[in-house]
């Protein structure tokens, strides 16, 4: 092996410390953008007087418990006798008094005490606080006592949505880059221009349609008209059916097969990737619809989770513990989802940003 | 004959294709809908909450069900206790009300003038002789009138408070002051305050003497106190600005401003935590004005609290009743006084049935219910080993027979209680009137504006002088509301018919050239238009349809309940006239968070993908690092980051870090976030960046399109990064720059979400975060048309922002090619 020349060590170093200056920049990001994660999980699983600590407490912890007499008592310190010792909370009175029960030195072991509130410093250690999950689902919602429900109803919304926005859109889509028709462009150029209309325009008279229809407080209105397709998926859809060449289509309608059969049997087999990034997407946007919701349910047993949330918010926002919990359930399936389909994600994203 | 037989199986298959999406949309719709009607009365309460602390009510409701055989009662709380008004106006819009709602008594007013209530005279005269008739005489005044709009009842009241001031006993005798010797007078007040406070070094507190609208009081006490009424005794004026309410508001500015700042109280206030956590309980708060309901929580979590109650302090010459040794404007008036509120049933409009839900009300408001529920939640509490209190009913019937039955037995509680009881007769409420929740959200933004006017530059009485001007302008609005003409059916029918004929006429025009043509494209274009059938017809009755009534609503008053009124341009001169502050204010404001927001995120964005497009190992995992947190829902978001801006650095993660950096090298003193008027839309900013990976994809994808020879080319010039950067990277993504921008200034421009839930909106806040600083466009136009219901209006205020977002995208298109470098066309 040839020694290196200096020049050669010198670009090396150089390489490395460009390298080094990357990945410590990266990292530092990254820290950036999952600490408040952390802090979610780390919140909702802390005890509540840990909440309001400076410099924050990252490590739940809980009291330590001991068995006294055959009873539960949390462990403290305390002074007794001049002395500090290791000992047992055995009765908290009103007053806050406590009454405390020696346990070490051992010459002092056995003695009962009464402390102040004050004076008295509990012995904690690493234990995370579960039970603000479970709470979370019970007060979810009060009626009920079973937050399952709301996830029930998400779930019925989500997937509703994504049949609906899948079937029509891409029959659309189809339409709109398949087939020739007269007054197709036009009315392409106009679909394109609805996509600028801000919601706001359409809200109130779409309510007062949905109104009309009897189905204020139900579901219906958040996925019903994912039937009648968006104009934004069927753009989508569309430049994905543009690119599939001809020749496959001329040989099956040679072989007799109907537009239908075209669609169904040609076409979407070769669009599947695209069909399962707007099924993300989708289901993205449906998990996430924070404005239906707020607008058109009022019962709390047909609430879906985002709105959900949000109530749960109002009604504990002086508990965080519970509220982090709330939200941590809310997330997790979505980036359980993320870490499942990324490639699609990616896709998704991409599709949208450089095709549109 | 073989092509005839061919093209028909195609429109058969189309045909079947098309049946079949119908069927799947109407097996969705059936599977939701509901089994028929249960066999009892299935009863439908609003407003009320069960849960672990409320045995008593229970217990009443319970009682109701065993009384009544046929009835099974559905209890809601609609948002823990809180009534979200837009939930309620909602669900009588939408035909779909509950069959009683327990109701905030002061916007009983509000709720009869829109006939969302129904009144309740026929039943309480036809039951007037009955033993569990309901009758005027039972209950003290403030709170029957109360529930008296224009000479009806609408609701019976039920629990009723007041209001007096909590102080800690330990606190005061701590500070030099006599623990027996609360103040009574405003100064005396400012003073204890002054001394109880202490500050904590890095400008916040470890403690506070007195919050001026801290515990629940209020301009509205603090006017009464000194003198003053919102509305003149007929109800047609607006008197919000009357010399003696401003005054009451100056104290209140004065008090917050002698403890060092509305911005600085706010921020540690945010950091206050519920329950066994209170700020009182705990001694971060020594004294405050609140409701008898405070009585409870302190025997539940601090039975060792030294505390004591007291009339709440009034003006010095109220209090000395002589002005220079002459009889004073007070002269001869009780020298205290309170605030009753409390909550009402009353049956809306269109409840299902009005017989049950009028029983069930003259249950819950019998002396016989009370004392069931006072014996349950009494043994709830024995079990818990806490005291139990009981609340104050609006019935004095049911005061004195649960008084007498379970009055508390320590003078701990029964002294404050008894105090809260007597005070009962001298108690004021707000006025009853149809622009309660208008005088409301009024009264607490021009607090707002006025305790911070270090920022608002606006003083007590400019900020009630702008509060009068929109509250005023509201009742002339509804005063005038006759002279505009009921919209009649014509012009709708005329342009329906006309769009319809537009619509007949382009279809026959489209079935005529489709029958012009050879069979094969004819049947390619029957299959055409079946398939893009649905897209057509949500097209129709979902965009186009909607855009020409929106239109048509913009010209209109319409509440949905009555029929529209056609008013011309009224409502597009009212924003730009009367309530020019809100379009001023929300379009500032969301032109703050684009302008500031949107090249800070694409910075961002970029920034992380050009350190991703390094080429170094592990780059998957940055990226997954750096785009999870654009995949978390908007909500939870919200929810987390008002958790991370906390303004209390012991709470709040950002404010800690900042704390233990900025402080101590800079002595900055950490913000308020969202506490803080001029905070508030940075923290959304800081909120938006946390998902600015998500942009980064596209700017990856971008950067890995740049062709290398550019770099190359670059490098042999003898570029530094820096030019290269300028001159080859950034006109190679201007593209993207360029979709970037518009997609994020359309975004911007509806932004509502998150703002929802970081200003508190779900919890009846009236101003949108402090200040207003939050209030952007949808949020102001959602208000108006889903919890107003004023649907002209919200039309008109969307055509101003569908106006402006084309403008704005009309604009950026323009200017497109100057600066955006497509690649493509050189080619």
């Amino acid at each position: 092996m040839r020694p290196l020349t200096a020049q050669m060590r010198r670009r090396a170093v150089r390489e490395f410390r460009r390298k080094a200056i990357l990945h410590l920049l990266l990292v530092a990001g990254s820290l950036v953008f999952l600490v408040p994660f952390a802090w979610l999980v780390v919140t909702s699983l802390k005890e509540d007087e840990d909440m309001s600590q400076f410099p924050p407490v990252w490590v739940p912890r809980q009291q330590v418990k001991v068995l006294i007499d055959g009873k539960e008592a949390g462990l403290a310190e305390a002074t007794y006798a001049g002395k500090r010792v290791k000992a047992a909370v055995i009765q908290e009175r009103d007053t806050g008094e406590r009454s405390l029960k020696v346990l070490e030195p051992s010459e002092l072991k056995g003695k009962v005490f009464e402390a102040p509130r004050s004076a008295v410093t509990k012995i904690k250690q690493f234990a995370p606080v579960w039970r603000n999950y479970p709470d979370a689902l019970a007060f979810l919602p009060p009626e009920t006592n079973n937050g399952l429900v709301y996830v029930m109803n998400t779930l019925v919304l989500c997937a509703l949505t994504i049949v609906g926005t899948l079937l029509s859109s891409s029959l659309v889509a189809f339409s709109f880059a398949r087939l020739k028709w007269p007054g197709r462009d036009p009315l392409f150029m106009v679909l394109l221009a609805t996509m600028m209309l801000p919601g706001a325009v359409t809200m109130m008279p779409v309510f007062l349609i949905f109104r009309a229809l009897g189905w204020i407080d139900t579901l219906k209105p958040l996925w019903a008209p994912a039937f009648l397709g968006s104009a934004f998926n069927v753009f989508l859809l569309r430049q994905f059916f543009l690119t599939i060449p001809n020749d496959l289509e001329d040989a099956a309608k040679i072989d007799g097969c109907s537009y239908f059969g075209i669609y169904w049997r040609i076409m979407l087999p070769l669009i599947k990737p695209a069909m399962a990034a707007l099924t993300i997407m989708t289901f993205m946007g449906s998990w996430n619809n924070f404005m239906g919701p707020l607008i058109y349910i009022s019962s709390p047993l047909k609430m879906p989770l985002a709105y959900a949330l949000q109530l749960f918010q109002t009604a504990h926002g002086g508990e965080p513990g519970l509220l982090m919990a709330a939200s941590t359930m809310m997330m997790l399936p979505v980036l359980l989802l993320f870490f499942m389909t990324q490639r699609y994600f990616i896709q998704g994203v991409t599709l949208t940003g450089i095709k549109g | 004959m073989l092509v005839a037989r061919y093209t028909r199986r195609i429109r058969l298959r189309a045909a079947l294709a098309a049946v079949l999406i119908g069927l799947a949309g109407l097996a969705a719709l059936g599977g939701c809908r509901r089994t028929a009607a249960p066999e009892p009365v299935n009863l439908v309460v609003w407003g009320l909450q069960y849960g672990a602390e409320s045995k008593g009510l229970e217990a009443r409701v319970k009682a109701f069900e065993a009384r009544n055989k046929g009835i099974k009662v559905t209890v809601l709380s609609m948002g823990a206790g809180q009534m979200n008004p837009q939930k309620l106006m909602t669900a009588i819009v939408g035909r779909v009300p509950p069959d009683v709602i327990h109701q905030d008594r002061f916007t009983i007013g509000d709720w009869a003038s829109r006939d969302t209530f129904g009144s309740l005279d026929d039943l309480i005269a036809r039951d007037q002789k009955q033993p569990d008739g309901i009758r005027e005489s039972d209950y003290y005044h403030a709170c029957w009138a109360e529930a008296v709009y224009n000479g009806k009842v609408y609701a019976v009241p039920s629990g009723t408070d007041d209001r007096a001031l909590y102080y800690n006993r330990t606190l005061l005798r701590d500070a030099g002051l006599d623990p027996d010797k609360p103040p009574r007078t405003w100064s005396e007040l400012r003073d204890f305050a002054k001394k109880l406070t202490k500050e904590a070094p890095g400008g916040s507190f470890d403690r506070i003497g007195f919050i001026p609208n801290y515990g629940n009081s209020f301009l509205y006490l603090y006017s009464w106190q000194n003198g003053g009424e919102f509305m003149s005794p007929d109800g047609r004026k607006c008197t919000m600005n009357n010399p003696e309410s401003v005054a009451s508001l100056d104290y209140m500015v004065s008090v917050y401003d002698a403890l060092g700042g509305v911005t600085r109280i706010d921020s540690y206030a945010s950091g206050f935590q519920a329950q066994e956590l209170d700020p009182f309980l705990t001694g971060k708060v020594a004294m405050k004005v609140d409701g008898n309901w405070v009585l409870e929580s302190i025997g539940r979590y601090r039975p060792d609290l030294d505390f004591a109650v007291a009339p709440a302090p009034v003006p010095d010459d109220r209090l000395a009743q002589t002005e220079g040794g002459k009889p004073g404007r007070f002269a001869g008036q009780d020298p205290f006084l309170t605030w009753s509120g409390g909550f009402s049933y009353a049956i809306p409009r269109g409840a299902a049935h009005r017989e049950e839900a009028w029983r069930f009300i003259k249950w819950m408001c019998s002396p016989e219910a009370a004392l069931i529920d006072s014996a349950a939640q009494k043994q709830y509490c024995l079990s818990k080993s806490r005291p139990y209190i009981p609340t104050i009913s609006a019935n004095k019937r049911v005061n004195e027979a649960v008084m007498a039955a379970f009055a508390p037995t320590s003078d701990r509680y029964r002294k404050p209680l008894k105090l809260f009881m007597d005070m009962m007769p001298y108690a004021k409420f707000r006025p009853v009137t149809f622009v309660g929740q208008r005088l409301w959200d009024e009264h607490v933004r021009a607090f707002d504006q006025a305790t911070h006017h270090k920022e608002t530059k606006l003083t007590a009485q400019s900020a009630m002088d702008e509060a009068t001007r929109v509250v005023q302008s509201e009742l002339d609005r509804a005063h005038s509301r006759d002279r505009f003409p009921l919209l009649g059916s014509t012009a709708p029918i005329v342009v329906g018919s006309l769009l319809v004929l537009a619509l007949l006429g382009a279809a026959f025009v489209g079935m005529r050239r489709v029958n012009g043509m050879g069979r094969v494209v004819r049947s390619e274009a029957w299959a055409g238009y079946l398939f893009a059938a649905p897209r057509i017809l949500g097209f129709l009755a979902l965009t186009a349809g909607p855009i020409v009534a929106s239109m048509f609503l913009s010209f209109c008053d319409y509440d949905v309940l009555h029929a529209p009124r056609y008013v011309g341009f009224q409502n597009y001169i009212d924003l730009f006239t009367t309530d020019s502050y809100y379009l001023k204010t929300s379009l500032y404001n969301v032109g703050y968070l684009a302008l500031i927001g949107i090249p800070l995120g694409m910075a961002t964005g970029l920034a992380i993908a050009m350190l991703l497009n390094s080429k170094v190992g592990g780059m998957s995992v940055y990226r997954t690092c750096f785009y999870l947190p654009s995949i978390v829902p908007v909500v939870a978001s919200a929810v987390l980051w008002a958790w991370v801006l906390n303004g209390d650095p012991n709470r709040g993660l950002l404010n800690a870090a900042w704390k233990a950096t900025l402080t101590p090298w800079f002595g900055w003193t950490p913000p308020g976030w969202f506490g803080a008027a001029e905070w508030a839309k940075p923290g959304l900013i800081v909120q938006g960046l946390w998902g600015a990976g998500g942009g980064m994809i596209l700017w990856l994808a971008g950067l890995q399109g740049i062709p290398q020879h550019l770099y190359e080319a670059a490098d042999l010039d003898g570029a530094g990064p820096l030019v290269k950067f300028r001159h080859v990277t950034l006109p190679m993504l201007s593209p993207y720059v360029f979709f970037n921008l518009i997609m994020g200034t359309i975004g911007a421009l509806q932004e509502f979400d998150r703002v929802y839930v970081l200003s508190g909106q779900g919890a009846g806040g009236s101003s949108v975060g402090p200040v207003d600083s939050l209030l952007v466009p949808v949020m102001y136009l959602f208000n108006n048309a889903f919890k107003y219901f004023k649907m002209g209006y919200a039309s008109a205020l969307a055509w101003v922002l569908f106006t402006i977002i084309l403008a704005l995208t009309l604009v950026q298109l323009k200017s497109a090619p100057r600066w955006v470098h497509y690649e493509a066309e050189k080619k």
